[in-house]
């Protein structure tokens, strides 16, 4: 129960924070020529429109040439396709595993658990090739330090980091909660711990499973879709 | 002494006896009032040595030298310490009281192999079977079926208003609690004994016998339903109708006549597997193993409980709804070994020495969602589920010349069923297989002996070929055991006036026309050699033969016509007791053929229809064929259109299908419910850990072709019937069978999977801690100065 919870409340307040962010920024940004106007109707009307803008017949060719985009700067090659995996992967795997550990009191069972373990093995391989490939790029330095105002988060209590650095976090946030989830799966399925740790195994996949989706929303705004302001 | 004699004998002593006996209950009675509860355990470990005065019916002293003493009564003799009313109430008495009917356990079984019928029977509401009451059984009828292993009680001693008219309890006596049957620890202790005693109807004296306290011989069956125990021997009998009569066994008692009882507290496993024991139907007894419990020296009583209220502990999870007395109590399988009560609380686990077990690596589903028996319990599974024989059910533990056990009801294990928890349960399941009435949706079950008398010789098909056999024993010179030759087989008459195949061969496979042979040294011989009927002296021999077959077999008492012999074209009969041959005006038959003649015509001495009925059921447990249900319902169906009967019609249900007759005027097969099976959860015998399913790997259960999942159930029963319908082990799971086929074929690269997520954690693990240890160099200046 503590986990449905929290898993409802997180993840609504966060898909809430980050879009209220964008619509606040879009809303604050100069009119452009060309571009849509800033949106003055409020914000669910924004995020209404936002949605229906997504949905639209358009959507799947514009989200092709955003992935078009994205790879051939950081994923080149074939290696596109192991990104693509293991974004549906993990796309499956959060709503598949939410949906149950939220709403059905048995958890997962049946073809819907095949599937999610099965695609689980697939997004770990995935993942550990990302991790593997975009290490470097997410190594800390002193860099992202210098990023200027507008690339940087508004956190009084952080001292406004830079969304580089926002951005590396989360990326090894999510490596450190795949490891976590790829572990706690790995070891339940094996005969090492006893039974009593079944349940503690299943509630640590969760929660990691939770911290890697809320990352990853987080790292979706930061770096996957940033709002176009400038 | 004679019988008015004893009866004024008795009442002398039966007045100041009641009245001490009412003065003992009022005192005891006033006693309890004070102490609260008179049979609270002081603390004693010791049992007390039961040096004790047998008291009778009448509550009076027992002396064994007395003539014509009474048997003993648990109620008077056992009731200055223990509450006979309040024993009563316990689970192994109380399924007439309207207790609650608790988790769903064995039925009795009502079983008439003749009429194929197994119907299961409960005085407690458990979902399938049906209240004796509802069936026309009294509680008389009840006792005299399943009597032999009933521990007295509930039925068995029926209050006043459950007395039938045609009941003879007058005669018999109740069977009051027979305490002995569980408490007895002497090596004595009989069940055959108390069976054969309440066979004979001999109630009120089966536990004496039982017990070994003294013999019991006479037979309250044969005596008129006038008699009254107290009416002692029968006069005008000593031989037949002997009143039962005991000499009790005079070692027992002291000069004080007290009996020396070899009581135990705690029942001997023997006791309760009198009528609780369960073998898989086939197996040797020296390949069965004892359950682990057992092997490990716990008896059954220390796990399942009472208090003096007798209410056991089932051992179910969830029984303390269902028994109070057994709430909070531990003794399940999860109450010991894992350290959760009934409830799902946490209790001390390692209760009598319990393991812990780890379980590494079993996911939690399987605790979720399974019985912990499931995997520990029972025969392991097959590819097709088998079948068991129960005590109960099979009439086991009764041993003597005859016997008694019987391969049906057709039981079969393991099933695995949800019970009320939602948990897989091993189960035992039988079909149920009776005659009934189809009134619209309403199927009404009808008495095996209404059917019996109503089918006639269709039930019996191998009546008249007994007859036969049993005429041709005694022609002369026969030198040789008659048989019957049939498909291929040769069959004599048994002890049991039955048929019983010989192990000699016989050539004459798929031939349905009964031939009539002799067993001689081994071997099926014809009655006559081979010879020619023109040749006169040739035949003088084999002439005389069937010159004395046919006077024979004209000499049976039912013979239904004039017999004769066909032979070379030539006809042999008994012209007014003369023997006579003549022509034949039928095709010359190639084999000696016996028939009789009934008005000319030719009438077999084994009809067809019962030839083949006797080749398809001998050696089988089945005991009916289709054709003869069909036969039966066509019978039914004319007699209750004669009789005007209408608003239903005559129906036979078994092995899961309601058969009738069909528009066309054929026997054909339905689903209904009434056919569904009833199925009961089953908890021993529990196996050694290292050989539960998935002690060797997952894949014991989780794979393709798993037996577990696909075990092919066929419902079994008294008909031989191939239109019962196999079922997978999967489906009475409420599973799907194509989900389980995928999960257990993805076990098969479960390996590979298991590595490529160690891989990848693996590759995770490095990059995180070299991030990590270049955090750490860079903190301590380390990676600044190296560069």
């Amino acid at each position: 129960m503590l986990f449905a919870i929290l898993t409802v409340v997180t993840l609504a307040g966060l898909a809430y924070l980050t879009t209220h962010r964008r619509y606040e920024a879009l809303a604050a940004a100069p009119a452009r020529e060309g571009q849509a106007p800033p949106p003055k109707d409020g914000y669910f009307a924004w995020l209404r429109r936002w949605i229906r803008d997504a949905v639209k017949p358009d959507g799947p060719r514009r989200l092709w040439k955003w992935f078009m985009d994205w790879t051939s700067r950081y994923y080149p090659g074939w290696m596109k396709w192991v990104f693509a995996v293991m974004i549906l992967c993990f796309l499956y795997l959060a709503a598949s595993g939410f949906f149950f550990g939220v709403f059905i009191p048995r958890g997962m069972f049946g073809f819907p658990l095949v599937l999610h373990v099965s695609l689980g093995g697939v997004f770990a391989f995935c993942l550990a090739f990302a991790v593997f490939w975009r290490a470097r790029d997410y190594a800390f330095d002193k860099k992202e330090n210098e990023a200027d105002a507008s690339e940087r988060f508004a956190c009084p209590i952080c001292k406004n980091p830079s969304k580089m650095l926002v951005a590396k976090i989360l990326f090894w946030t999510n490596a450190l909660a795949g490891l976590v989830i790829i572990l706690s799966a790995l070891f339940s399925m094996l005969p090492i711990f006893p039974a009593a740790t079944q349940s503690p195994l299943l509630e640590l996949h969760r929660y990691a499973a939770l911290v890697s989706a809320l990352a990853m929303i987080v790292f979706s705004d930061v770096r996957l879709f940033p709002a176009k302001t400038k | 002494m004679r019988g008015p004699d004893i009866l004024r004998t008795r009442r002398s002593r039966w007045l100041p006896g009641l009245l001490v006996g009412l003065a003992v209950v009022g005192a005891a009675g006033l006693l309890s009032a004070v102490s609260n509860d008179p049979q609270k355990w002081a603390g004693s470990r010791v049992s007390p040595v039961h040096q004790i005065p047998l008291k009778d019916g009448l509550n009076q002293d027992i002396v064994p030298t007395e003539t014509n003493p009474l048997p003993f009564s648990a109620r008077f003799t056992c009731a200055p310490c223990h509450e006979y009313d309040k024993i009563k109430g316990g689970w192994h008495f109380n399924d007439t009281s309207g207790a609650p009917a608790g988790r769903m356990g064995e039925p009795w079984i009502w079983l008439d192999e003749r009429t194929g019928t197994q119907i299961p029977l409960s005085y407690r509401s458990w979902k399938g079977t049906f209240n004796p009451k509802d069936l026309g059984l009294s509680a008389w009828d009840f006792t005299l079926l399943f009597g032999r292993h009933m521990p007295g009680g509930g039925a068995a001693e029926p209050a006043e208003a459950d007395k039938t008219p045609e009941s003879r309890w007058e005669v018999s006596g109740a069977i009051e609690i027979n305490c002995f049957g569980c408490h007895n620890a002497s090596p004595k202790q009989n069940p055959s004994e108390w069976a054969k005693q309440v066979l004979r109807e001999n109630f009120r004296w089966a536990a004496t016998a039982a017990a070994g306290l003294g013999e019991v011989l006479g037979m309250s069956s044969r005596l008129k339903a006038t008699w009254d125990v107290f009416d002692g021997p029968n006069p005008d009998d000593s031989e037949w109708a002997v009143a039962p009569y005991i000499k009790y066994d005079r070692t027992l008692f002291d000069s004080k006549h007290k009996a020396f009882l070899n009581l135990s507290y705690k029942p001997a496993d023997s006791n309760c597997l009198a009528c609780h024991s369960a073998a898989p139907k086939g197996q040797a007894k020296r390949d069965y193993d004892d359950d682990v419990h057992s092997a490990a020296g716990i008896k059954c009583v220390d796990c399942h409980r009472n208090d003096v209220g007798h209410a056991m502990i089932r051992g179910y999870e969830g029984e303390g709804k269902d028994n109070p007395a057994a709430a909070g109590a531990d003794f399940t399988c999860r109450g010991c070994h894992l350290g959760e009560n009934p409830e799902g609380k946490p209790v001390k686990a390692g209760r009598l020495g319990a393991p812990r077990p780890a379980h590494k690596g079993l996911p939690k589903v399987h605790f979720d969602r399974l019985a912990c028996t499931v995997c520990h319990s029972g025969p392991m599974p097959a590819k097709a589920t088998a079948g068991v024989r129960t005590a109960k059910a099979n009439r086991l533990g009764i041993f003597g010349v005859a016997d008694w056990s019987t391969d049906l009801p057709a039981i079969q294990q393991p099933v695995y069923i949800r019970d009320d928890n939602k948990r897989l349960t091993p189960s035992r399941m039988m079909w149920p297989a009776y005659w009934a009435r189809l009134e619209g949706n309403i199927v009404k079950p009808l008495k095996p002996a209404d059917i019996t008398t109503a089918a006639g010789d269709i039930l019996f098909p191998e009546n008249d070929a007994v007859a036969v056999l049993n005429a041709l024993f005694s022609v002369p010179d026969i030198n040789g055991t008659p048989v019957l030759v049939l498909d291929g087989r040769a069959f004599e008459v048994n002890a049991d006036l039955g048929l019983s195949a010989v192990a000699a061969e016989a050539k004459s496979k798929g031939v349905f026309t009964p031939a009539w042979a002799l067993l001689r040294d081994g071997k099926v011989v014809p009655m006559t050699a081979e010879f020619d009927p023109a040749d006169v002296e040739a035949s003088i021999e084999p002439e005389t033969r069937i010159q004395n077959v046919l006077a024979t077999l004209a000499a049976m008492p039912a013979a239904p016509g004039q017999p004769a012999w066909a032979y070379k074209g030539v006809v042999y009969k008994l012209v007014d007791g003369v023997f006579d041959k003549s022509e034949s005006k039928d095709a010359p038959a190639a084999a000696p053929s016996l028939f009789w003649l009934k008005s000319e015509k030719r009438v077999p001495l084994l009809a067809e229809a019962k030839a083949r009925a006797i080749a398809a059921l001998n050696g089988t447990e089945q005991t009916l064929t289709e054709a003869q249900v069909e036969a039966v319902l066509k019978l039914l169906t004319a007699k209750a259109a004669a009789a005007k009967e209408t608003g239903g019609e005559y129906v036979y249900i078994a092995s899961g299908k309601l058969f009738r007759i069909g528009d066309k005027g054929t026997l054909i097969a339905k689903d209904n419910d009434a056919a569904a099976p009833v199925a009961w959860p089953f908890a021993h015998q529990v196996r050694p850990a290292r050989q539960a399913l998935g002690a060797d790997a997952c894949t014991d259960c989780h794979n393709g072709a798993s037996d577990f999942f696909f075990a092919k159930t066929t419902p079994s029963g008294p008909l031989m019937t191939d239109k019962a319908k196999s079922r997978s082990a999967v489906s009475y799971m409420g599973m799907t069978q194509p989900f389980h086929r995928l999960f257990g074929l993805s076990f098969l690269i479960r390996p590979g999977f298991k590595i490529v997520l160690a891989i990848a954690a693996f590759v995770i693990a490095s990059i995180l801690a070299i991030l990590f240890l270049t955090m750490l160099g860079r903190a301590a200046g380390l990676i600044e100065k190296r560069r």
